[in-house]
Parts: C-alpha cells; sequence; structure tokens
C-alpha cells in the first residue's frame, strides 16, 4: 500500500492553511511529519482522510479511500487523545469502532492489552489522563490492524516508558511493510523514529527528504577546532575558500570541511591542534533552522525583561 | 450499509443516555397515566366529567407522547449533536467516508430510538392503567385501535428527527432538544395567540403546534381526520432533514 498526497490546499477565509501539499508515503517507512504550529499538519491529515473539504485529493494505493471497503483495513487514524464519548467504556467505544470491519472481540481484547488499558477496559474515559486517552486512540487505530497508521501527536501525554514503547512499536510496524505517518512536536523523539521526513511551515512545503538527508544539511553539521593560533588557521581556511567562525578563545567552528584535510593544514602551517571534534546537528537544529520565522504565532523573548 | 447500521447500533446502545431516555419513558408515563384517570375519575360524571373510563383510557394513553415525543428528541439530537461535541464525528467519518451511508444509518437509528420510546410509554400507559386496576378496558369502552398507536409512534419519531435534523444543522444538541420544546410550547403558542385570527394560514403552518394539533385533538383520538397537521410538521422535518444534509455533505467534520 502507498499512499499519494496530490495538490491538498484548504482555505479557512484568506487565510491558506494549506497550500498545494503534493507527497507519497511508502510502506515499510516511518514517516514523520513536522512543522511549526498552526503549520497545517493536522489539516493536511484530515484533508487526506476526507474529513475537510479543500482542494487535491488523496490516493490510497490508487484509489479514493471511498472506493475502498472496509476503510479501517485500509487506514487507522488518531487524530486526538480526547475523541470518545465520555461515559462510553473504553471497551465498547473499541467496539463501536469494531463494527466497520466486523472484527471479532478476541481483536478488542488484543488491542486493550496491547496498549495497556485493560485495567481500566470497563471504565467511562470521561477520567482518563491525556496519556490515558491517546492510549485509548492508538488502540483505535490500530483495531483493524490497517496498512496505513495515520498519527497526530500521538505521543503527546505519554510517559517516557509508553513514548519508547510506542517508538519501538511504529517502527516494527512498518518494517512489516506498513505505510505509518506520525507528526510530533517531540523532535528528539522524531530523530529515532522517523525514516523520513516531510517539513511544512505556512501550509507549504519546506522539506520532502530523509532524516538523513534533512539533518546532514543544517549549518549545525561543523568540526571545532582547538588549536595554538586560531586566526592563522582561519585564514588559511579563508584562502581556500572555506568558512570559520571563531568559537570559544582558542577555537573554530569549521563548515564544509572534513578533519583529515584540516589536520593537514594545521601541520602545514605549524600550528599545534588541540582538539578537532566533528560535531553533527540534531533535527532539532536542522527543524529550527529551516522553520525559524514561519512560526503563525511568534513566542517573545524567553528571558524576561527585568526592571528596576 | 449493514457496517454503518451496526456501528449506529453499537453507538446508540453503549451510552447511559438511552437506558435513562428509556426508563423515564416508562416511569413518566405510567405515572402520568396514573394520574389521569385518578383526576378523571375523581371529577366523574356528576362534576361534568366524563362517563367513567371512556376519556381515561384514551388520554392515558395519548397524553404521555408528548413526553415520549421530548425524549425521542434527545435521543435524536443526541445521534449527531454528541459526535460533533465529543469530536467523534472524525472517527465515524474516518471509517465512514460515505457520508451519505452514515446518515442514512442515524435516521434508522432515530426513527427505531422514536418507535422504541413511543412503544415503551405506551408500556408506562398501560403499567399506569394496571396500577390504578384497570388493566384491561372497562366493558363498553372503545378501544384504541392500531391506528391510534400507530399516529402516536408517528408522531414521537417525527419529533425525534426533526431534534436530529436541527442537532446536525446546528452541530448542537442542546439546541436540537431545546428548539422543539420552546417553539412548540411557547412560541408557537404565542404566535398562535396573535394570529390565530388575522394570519390563519400563519397558525395552521407552524411545525410543532400542527404535530400537537394532530396528536392532541380529538381527531387523533377518535378520527382519521386531522392529517393536515401531520402533512405540514412532516414537511417541516423533511425541510429541516434536506438543509441537514446538505450541509453535512459539504461541511468540515
Amino acid at each position: 500500500m502507498s499512499v499519494e498526497a496530490i495538490g491538498l490546499g484548504k482555505s479557512y477565509g484568506s487565510t491558506r492553511a494549506v497550500d498545494d501539499l503534493t507527497f507519497r508515503l511508502e510502506p515499510g517507512v516511518v514517516t514523520g511529519f513536522l512543522g511549526p504550529n498552526g503549520a497545517g499538519k493536522s489539516t493536511t491529515m484530515r484533508l487526506m482522510l476526507g474529513l475537510d473539504k479543500g482542494d487535491g485529493q488523496t490516493l490510497w494505493d490508487g484509489k479514493k479511500l471511498t472506493e475502498h471497503k472496509p476503510v479501517s483495513k485500509v487506514v487507522g487514524a488518531h487524530l486526538d487523545a480526547k475523541f470518545f464519548h465520555p461515559s462510553r467504556s473504553a471497551r465498547n467505544h473499541l467496539k463501536m469502532l469494531a463494527q466497520e470491519a466486523s472484527i471479532p472481540s478476541s481483536r478488542i481484547d488484543e488491542v486493550i492489552s496491547l496498549v495497556g488499558l485493560q485495567d481500566v477496559a470497563k471504565k467511562a474515559p470521561g477520567g482518563f489522563s491525556l496519556g490515558m486517552g491517546q492510549r485509548l486512540g492508538l488502540a483505535g487505530a490500530l483495531l483493524a490492524q490497517p496498512k496505513v497508521m495515520l498519527l497526530d501527536e500521538p505521543a503527546n501525554g505519554l510517559d517516557p516508558q509508553s513514548i519508547q514503547w510506542l517508538r519501538d512499536f511504529l517502527r516494527h510496524y512498518a518494517s512489516q511493510g506498513n505505510v505509518v505517518f506520525v507528526s510530533s512536536h517531540l523532535l528528539s523523539e522524531m530523530q529515532l523514529m522517523a525514516d523520513h521526513l516531510i517539513v511544512i511551515a505556512k501550509g507549504k512545503m519546506v522539506a520532502n527528504d530523509s532524516l538523513a538527508a534533512f539533518v546532514a544539511r543544517s549549518s549545525g553539521n561543523d568540526i571545532l577546532v582547538r588549536c595554538s593560533d586560531p586566526a592563522k588557521l582561519a585564514a588559511a581556511m579563508a584562502s581556500v575558500g572555506v568558512h570559520c567562525v571563531p568559537e570559544g578563545a582558542d577555537g573554530l567552528a569549521v563548515q564544509l570541511a572534513n578533519t583529515d584535510w584540516i589536520g593537514d593544514a594545521a601541520f602545514k602551517y605549524g600550528i599545534t591542534v588541540y582538539e578537532l571534534t566533528k560535531r553533527t546537528a540534531s533535527l532539532e537544529d536542522a527543524f529550527l533552522e529551516l522553520t525559524s520565522g514561519d512560526q503563525q504565532f511568534q513566542l517573545g523573548s524567553s528571558a524576561p525583561e527585568v526592571t528596576s | 450499509m449493514i457496517a454503518a447500521l451496526r456501528y449506529e447500533w453499537t453507538r446508540f446502545w453503549t451510552v447511559r443516555s438511552t437506558y435513562i431516555m428509556l426508563g423515564l419513558a416508562l416511569l413518566l408515563s405510567a405515572a402520568l397515566s396514573f394520574l389521569i384517570v385518578q383526576a378523571t375519575q375523581s371529577a366523574g360524571p356528576d362534576q361534568g366529567g366524563p362517563p367513567p373510563g371512556t376519556i381515561d383510557w384514551f388520554t392515558s394513553f395519548s397524553a404521555p407522547m408528548t413526553f415520549a415525543a421530548v425524549l425521542a428528541s434527545v435521543l435524536g439530537a443526541q445521534a449527531i449533536g454528541q459526535e460533533y461535541r465529543f469530536g467523534l464525528i472524525r472517527l465515524t467519518l474516518t471509517e465512514f467516508p460515505n457520508r451519505i451511508s452514515i446518515v442514512v444509518a442515524k435516521t434508522v437509528m432515530v426513527i427505531m430510538a422514536g418507535v422504541l420510546i413511543a412503544l415503551v410509554s405506551y408500556l408506562g400507559s398501560w403499567i399506569g392503567l394496571a396500577l390504578h386496576g384497570h388493566p384491561t378496558p372497562p366493558a363498553g369502552v372503545t378501544v384504541p385501535d392500531s391506528t391510534f398507536f400507530g399516529r402516536g409512534i408517528v408522531f414521537v419519531v417525527l419529533w425525534a428527527l426533526s431534534s436530529f435534523a436541527l442537532a446536525g444543522i446546528t452541530r448542537q444538541t442542546a439546541i436540537g432538544i431545546a428548539v422543539p420544546i420552546v417553539s412548540g410550547l411557547i412560541v408557537e403558542n404565542v404566535l398562535i395567540g396573535f394570529f390565530s385570527e388575522k394570519a390563519t394560514w400563519l397558525v395552521e403552518h407552524l411545525p410543532w403546534s400542527s404535530a400537537s394539533r394532530w396528536a392532541g385533538n380529538s381527531d387523533f383520538v377518535q378520527g382519521p381526520s386531522g392529517w393536515s397537521g401531520l402533512a405540514v410538521f412532516a414537511v417541516w422535518v423533511a425541510l429541516f432533514f434536506i438543509v441537514e444534509l446538505v450541509l453535512f455533505m459539504r461541511r468540515d467534520a
């Protein structure tokens, strides 16, 4: 099963929330969906599922979702941790969702155990914590063992153990030839989970690449050199077009170079090298660099002003 | 379609409010029926009241129908309003992206809920009569026939459908429940007071009072006439329903 979103678009009044997004989700791959708040991630997912009316279409193995039966064996979606009736028990909630694909009761019990809700399965979920609501939502998405899992911020409210479980589970689920499309603000988690990334900002696509390629593009990938004469080394670097930024008393951050080449250059100019460290940008660095200024709702300074 | 019906069936029977409404239909009808018999027998023919038994029997079954209609309207409004309130509509429409199937399934379930509430209400009315010592009609009393019971059921079902449609239009359970009650029991009565002579056509075309006129007058009890009230209400419900359907198909979930 592959999923192809073609020209997805959606406007709210004069605001273009999603603007001509085209991408493909491949089986066997966990695709992360990133973007600042208000970037249009949730709207995109709803457009894919036909929940929101907008432009474009999404094809699931070449067909519209309405042409598949049962739909829940094609896609399992978890869009919010609070999508349940507060007085319908967790088990009955799943029983209701099970009807579309005639899923047996044994499978309901299986997913309840899988997400660890067996002790509260017969309780009304009105009093569930955010994390428990997430588990129930995940159970609903998993119920029919769909070929595609579409999850919007599934890790919100989960404890560290549950997040680790979710990561391992989704990776395993994808490895079985399924499509996993997951949005999250937990970039450190996404770095461990995703193979591929789709990044949007202000409704537009800004990256559609493998995780490795996305992170490699960041200016945060550099080499720290601490040496006896940083000014002399910087001049040597500049002479061959390599950009350096002073760092600390005796250091330089060198971009677009490799450690061997810097070591050779230092040796050539008689400079003693104290440290030569290759630094790799995190997903967070790369994401922030790419989306800086693209926040829909800009934050103030994180350091509050102090008045005397 | 069958899957959508199974989904709606499970939705209907797995919330407390279904059982609460059915229980209330039974209890309120029993209590009202009992009180009606009590009141009419207290009045008696000597005080200008009806002959013993005659009115008791019909009114005991027909009077609780307004309560039954209100209770059915709660279930009708909840069928769609709660889906929006709790975000379940997004789960529902993810599983049933062909929206027409879920509208049809919900409509079927609302009709079933209306029929069920009406039948339970009749049962409650009979219990009220039985508790008062009249489990069977007194000799010589005209017994309500199947047309009488059928018209009561249609009245309750249409009221429930009106609430379903209004809740769907506004995406609010409360509005679906409140509009028929406020309009039918207050607003339309005020309008009738003002316009009963000046604008008869208006009075005759008000939705819920037309339904009540059909359900509440002697025609409802004893004769085949009064169908114009039903027709007016049915047209209103159909209009609400068409607006709901168009909006449901076009709107974001």
